[in-house]
């Protein structure tokens, strides 16, 4: 089932709050969305394929960070087992 | 259903539409009588068997292939009153993910084909000028003809396309008299219409299946007819078709009675279309003839930019320069597609010299493109129309028998054609790593949520510290969603040298699938600072931006939501227009990348090609604008395992001595 619309939805609706991310491998992260990467939902993939990732220990308060490619991590959206709002 | 009626010019059923239908849309299948029969017979001897059965498999060929599939059937697959193949996998595409390749296979077929149309028509008439001077030197007049026809495409068909009509009007009543006078002389030949003969040819004639491959020239035109549709309507086409078919067929039976009446029982090289004609009409009869390939000819060029034109909206096709000869919707001129194909027309008949020769290879290209959109409509007509699986299912088997015979009787022609399979394999070749690349490049374009840049959007265009870049600075936005914006466009216009402007703007092209929509819409996200522009353009229409952006700029101007004047003070007492700037971001494919085999060639096709092809300014008709191109690297899968190791600098005093 693909979560990633709502969790778009939720996210971005929340006004971009902290989050916390668990992984199907077990790892919590703690930051921010900081971008998206649609899927080619007409050919079955999700909303969101994957999104972009800035840890709170960067700190998503440094704009140019934020803006930046090269910071943060990708994280496939099927590699996601929950979000929670911070 | 039909989504609507035609939207061509004569889209209504008119007197006048008919006889534009006649000049437009049934030049390839209204010269098929110069070879058909010629084909059929061969080198083999006359016999009533053969004439009747072959004149009866002509009939129920044009009856069952062109009245039922394309004229009642197909023709209700118009898109908002355009048709062809992509107008129809466009109404199709939704229900199944693959559809995109039918459409390829069937676009690259008919690209193909119109590299033999021309030349095997164009030959068929000079050729007849042999029986009033033995000695003419045929191939320099047929190449002299075909150069003339792609000579003149720049210029567009506004002034002759006029005469199109009129001219094939003569075309089809003189085939029609012809034809008449010779069945007068053998009037049983009507009984060929019976299908017994047909069905006694392929039951009792050596060989018969074989014959399929030249009975099938008679209906080669019927693919371009639907792809015509929209300068014409259906009505048009429809009632004209009536006419067509009986001249045609009041024409090949006349071929058939003069047949009939041979004393020699062997063809040895005549034409019966020219057999027919009286002495004294030969050579006006010749010029008829040429003028309606030459009309035929137009119709499929035309055809071939139309399909360009589509494959580059639809992102199928690297982007090529189109131009616009005349304010005639819908007629275009595409210079590359242009001269390679006449090159390859130039080509055909230096290489096979006699449309005899030509008719060998004639005819497996449109049996591909028969059965792509044979494929497409059942979609069409299970999912668009609504139709019962077992009628469609019916539907199907009954085209699919038939085409199937046509395309495997057109198989042998393939120890000739072969240069035309790789000329439709280097088609749907690139189209689909066209349409991968885009694939795979869409999928790598990072949004982000415009409101969290709002604030810096508008702090940027306040701060005094920072020179200012353009008044209007302008970006194209690929984010269909009115709230997000591609990060490239944010770390443009902060990281890489801030680009300080008065208003930003975003504009965003939607392609929608109807042919000729064109709406915008404007959204001011921040009042007088950021501007969202979203166009809505079908897929016929080209994406001029430059010309539309100043359209959508002035109509603001004129009710008063913009200020164009210039915001520099020294020119503003002038009411002097302020600058806009457009910046295009364009991506290269960065060396950092790893990727696998497949992935890196399909990446590497498409930038090769992307460099062949239009720029992006240009593509967008901004050439003549204050543009800024910025190269982007894109960096897909960027080299992980490098290994590299430090070494600790080796202090021995001996070695620095």
């Amino acid at each position: 089932m693909d979560t990633s619309r709502e969790i778009f939805e939720q996210y971005y609706l929340n006004g971009n709050r902290f989050i916390c991310v668990t992984l199907k491998d077990g790892r919590i992260l703690v930051g921010k969305f900081i971008g998206f990467f649609r899927g080619d939902v007409d050919n079955g993939e999700a909303y969101i394929f994957q999104w972009h990732f800035l840890d709170k220990k960067v700190s998503v308060f440094d704009y140019d960070k934020s803006i930046d490619p090269e910071q943060g991590i990708y994280i496939n959206q099927s590699d996601i087992e929950s979000v929670k709002f911070l | 259903m039909g989504t609507s009626n035609g939207s061509g010019i004569h889209s209504k059923l008119s007197t006048a539409g008919v006889i534009v239908t006649l000049g437009i849309i049934f030049g390839d299948i209204g010269t098929s009588p110069l070879y058909v029969l010629k084909a059929i017979i061969g080198d083999r001897e006359i016999t009533q068997e053969l004439v009747f059965g072959g004149l009866s498999l002509v009939f129920w060929t044009l009856t069952l292939q062109t009245t039922f599939k394309y004229i009642w059937l197909t023709l209700q697959a118009d898109n908002h009153g355009e048709g062809g193949i992509f107008s129809l996998y466009t109404l199709v595409r939704r229900y199944k993910k693959w559809l995109y390749f039918p459409a390829f296979v069937g676009a690259g077929a008919l690209l193909a084909d119109g590299m033999i149309t021309p030349p095997i028509s164009v030959t068929s008439a000079i050729e007849g000028l042999k029986l009033v001077v033995p000695d003419i030197p045929v191939i320099p007049i047929v190449v002299a003809i075909i150069f003339g026809i792609f000579a003149f495409q720049r210029f567009g068909t506004k002034i002759v396309g006029g005469a199109f009509g009129p001219i094939m009007l003569v075309w089809f009543t003189m085939l029609a008299v012809l034809g008449v006078s010779q069945i007068s002389l053998f009037p049983e030949i009507v009984k060929s219409l019976s299908p017994h003969y047909a069905i006694q040819l392929l039951h009792n004639y050596p060989g018969s299946f074989w014959l399929l491959g030249a009975v099938f020239l008679a209906t080669t035109g019927a693919e371009a007819l639907y792809s015509d549709l929209g300068h014409c309507g259906r009505k048009n086409v429809r009632v004209s078709w009536v006419f067509v078919k009986l001249a045609l067929f009041l024409n090949y039976m006349g071929q058939g009675a003069w047949l009939m009446n041979v004393p020699s029982h062997k063809l040895a090289g005549l034409n019966p279309f020219y057999e027919i004609m009286p002495q004294w009409f030969l050579l006006s009869g010749i010029i008829i003839a040429t003028a309606a390939t030459i009309i035929a000819s137009q119709a499929l060029i035309s055809g071939s930019f139309t399909l360009i034109s589509e494959a580059v909206s639809l992102n199928f096709w690297p982007r090529v320069t189109i131009k616009f000869p005349t304010d005639v919707r819908g007629q275009l001129y595409v210079p590359s597609v242009n001269w390679l194909m006449c090159m390859g027309c130039i080509g055909v008949v230096l290489y096979f010299k006699e449309s005899a020769h030509m008719e060998a290879i004639y005819g497996f290209n449109i049996t591909l493109a028969m059965l792509m959109t044979t494929m497409l409509m059942t979609y069409y007509l299970r999912f668009v129309m609504k139709l019962s699986v077992p009628l469609v299912t019916v539907i199907l088997a009954v085209f699919l028998t038939v085409e199937v015979s046509f395309f495997i009787a057109n198989i042998v022609k393939l120890k000739e054609a072969w240069m035309f399979l790789v000329i439709v394999a280097g088609i749907i070749t690139t189209m689909y790593l066209w349409y991968r690349a885009r694939k795979i490049l869409n999928k790598l374009v990072e949004f982000v949520p415009i409101i969290e840049h709002l604030p810096q959007l508008v702090d940027l265009s306040k701060d005094q510290s920072i020179s200012k870049y353009a008044t209007h600075l302008i970006y194209l936005t690929s984010a269909n969603h009115p709230r997000q914006i591609e990060r490239r466009i944010i770390y443009s216009i902060f990281s890489r040298n801030p680009k300080r402007a008065d208003i930003y703007w975003l504009i965003h092209i939607d392609r929608t699938n109807e042919p000729y929509t064109m709406e915008y819409t404007v959204d001011e996200m921040v009042n007088d600072k950021i501007i969202r522009i979203d166009f809505r353009l079908g897929f016929r229409v080209e994406p001029r931006i430059n010309l539309l952006f100043r359209k959508v700029v002035e109509e603001m101007v004129a009710s008063k939501e913009l200020d164009i004047t210039s915001r520099y003070e020294s020119l503003s007492k002038y009411n002097l227009a302020a600058d806009f700037r457009f910046v295009i971001l364009e991506r290269f494919l960065s060396v950092e990348n790893e990727f696998t085999m497949k992935e890196s060639f399909v990446l590497n096709t498409y930038f090769f090609l992307r460099n062949l092809a239009q720029s992006d300014s240009k593509a967008f008709g901004l050439d003549t604008s204050d543009i800024k191109v910025e190269k982007i690297p894109l960096v897909i899968a960027p080299a992980a395992n490098v290994k590299l190791t430090r070494r600790e600098l080796n202090m021995d005093p001996d070695k620095h001595s």
